[in-house]
């Protein structure tokens, strides 16, 4: 796996590290579906953090290193080949549930607005962190998965492009993408 | 002379419910993705009203007599007055694009707004509500505190990484000390002797030694920290921890962390009750408020509040 890492790093190294400022209003996005499955069969289809890969459609590879353990990390390559790097802030295996951060996204496009070279994310948004929980629910089960975030732009007036709506209409997407893939396989 | 009676038993019932509410502490929770502030009754921490703040309301502060309570909105561009006693938003004063940080000096006569965009503290009148001044402080000012005396006020400057203290009488910067990566709220003992910023990127609180600004010490707390509060005569510094979930415990004499709470998702905005014993914990991703015992260290009770509870500020009052 850290043979794939490293060159992996070193490419992302071209990036754009996140931003630290951020917009004065956190956003948030908070979804769930029940499957028709077992709590501990959903849970052993997300439990390993690199495998998000393995159920969501939109992400092309996960490798990752460090295990289910704080501070394990993963590259998400998405289907339109860009990245996204996550890191493990906390794994609760007894309550089916874990917590990540996004630390660095590749840069989809630089538009210029209000005379500056803006870099937009491959997801929208800044400083964004997200838990995944699978509940039973008798025999089946209930997975919910909520992220906090700010929308990419730091400044005042924000373009289009990085705005709370933007960023708010991606991380939907995304999360439910996951959350009606992870359904299907499932409860296959 | 029926007529007069019913008339004077209307008026006396009128008079009745607009008697004001019986003068319990409250403490005042921002609900910034639910556009509104719940009102919990801290005798009995029930939430007895949410009044609809418009403009994605963050910072709170109460004035020291409990009359009025200053509400930050940065998307409204300014503030929202609510008078305590109706429980009612009586105003809205436009400051400056992306006003958050706000607090009210200790003789309630000025209220501070720190302005996140354009680097500025608008000092207003609390009486007419007029802009007296406008000061330029660091990159993003943040948190702000005013000493117990009066004559200090703090501002946490988050992308300068500093701490601005402005003297209060000439309205102008005096001095400002480095501290750790992106303070942002700030805690002041009730001697005005320490100030306590806490910085969100490097995971610790600094320790400034005021009025000198002298910066003694550096504590590790947890992940992404936010907000502290002084509690049980200024013994133990509570901190939240938003990323890890947790309230981080110092013992302020010896400096060290002495205990860890855990609380809900992304907990922001602190408190103490004016017993000085109970906390308020805003957890932003949980929709409530845990209270802590500062004297246990055990969450003793979870209130419901709305969605994006952040209670950035002195949000408890009399």
């Amino acid at each position: 796996m850290k043979k794939i890492l490293l060159p992996l790093a070193a490419a992302l190294l071209c990036f754009t590290g996140l931003a630290n400022a951020h917009g004065p209003v956190r956003q948030d996005t908070d979804e769930s579906i029940i499957i028709n499955a077992p709590a501990e069969k959903v849970w052993g289809l997300i439990k390993d953090f690199g495998d998000i890969a393995a159920w969501h459609s939109e992400v092309f590879t996960s490798p990752a290193e460090g295990g289910n353990l704080k501070g394990g990390k993963r590259i998400l390559t998405l289907k339109d080949g860009n990245t996204v790097n996550e890191e493990l802030k906390k794994y609760d295996e007894a309550n089916m549930s874990y917590s990540y951060k996004i630390t660095d996204m590749s840069i989809v496009k630089t538009i210029n607005y209000a005379g500056v070279d803006e870099k937009v994310p491959a997801i929208p948004v800044a400083n964004f962190s997200a838990t995944i929980t699978v509940a039973p629910k008798g025999d089946n089960s209930e997975v919910t998965w909520k992220a906090g975030y700010y929308r990419a732009y730091t400044n005042n007036n924000p373009p289009e492009e990085m705005n709370e709506a933007t960023a708010n209409a991606a991380v939907k997407s995304f999360v439910m993408t996951g959350l009606i893939d992870l359904k299907k396989i499932a409860e296959q | 002379m029926l007529a007069l009676n019913t008339r004077a038993a209307a008026i006396a019932i009128a008079a009745l419910l607009s008697t004001p509410l019986a003068a319990a502490p409250f403490a005042y929770i921002s609900n910034q993705l639910a556009d509104s502030v719940s009102v919990i009754d801290l005798a009995d921490n029930k939430v007895v009203n949410t009044i609809a703040v418009s403009g994605k309301p963050a910072g709170v502060a109460v004035s020291p007599n409990g009359d009025k309570v200053y509400i930050s909105t940065p998307e409204a561009h300014g503030f929202a007055v609510i008078d305590a006693r109706k429980q009612q938003l009586i105003t809205t004063v436009k400051t400056s694009e992306g006003a958050l940080g706000i607090t009210v000096a200790p003789d309630g006569k000025r209220i501070y707004v720190a302005d996140w965009f354009i680097n500025t503290v608008s000092v207003l009148d609390a009486d007419n509500l007029e802009i007296i001044k406008t000061i330029t402080v660091g990159q993003s000012p943040s948190g702000l505190v005013v000493s117990p005396d009066n004559h200090w006020l703090y501002v946490a400057n988050r992308l300068d990484n500093s701490v601005s203290q402005i003297d209060t009488h000439t309205l102008t910067v005096k001095k400002t000390t480095p501290v750790g990566q992106h303070p942002f709220g700030l805690a002041i003992d009730s001697r005005g002797e320490k100030v306590y910023a806490v910085n969100v990127e490097s995971d610790n609180v600094t320790v400034l030694e005021t009025p000198q600004m002298k910066a003694i010490a550096t504590i590790k707390v947890g992940a992404l920290p936010y907000a502290a509060t002084l509690a049980l005569n200024d013994s133990r510094l509570f901190v939240t921890n938003m990323d890890d979930g947790t309230v981080s415990v110092i013992d302020t004499e010896s400096l060290t962390t002495i205990g860890l709470i855990e609380v809900g998702e992304k907990p922001e905005g602190i408190g103490t009750h004016l017993d000085d014993r109970h906390i308020y914990v805003a957890n932003w991703f949980d929709k409530n408020v845990s209270l802590l015992d500062a004297k246990t260290l055990q969450v003793k009770e979870t209130i419901t509040t709305a969605r994006g509870s952040r209670a950035f500020g002195q949000f408890i009052g009399k």
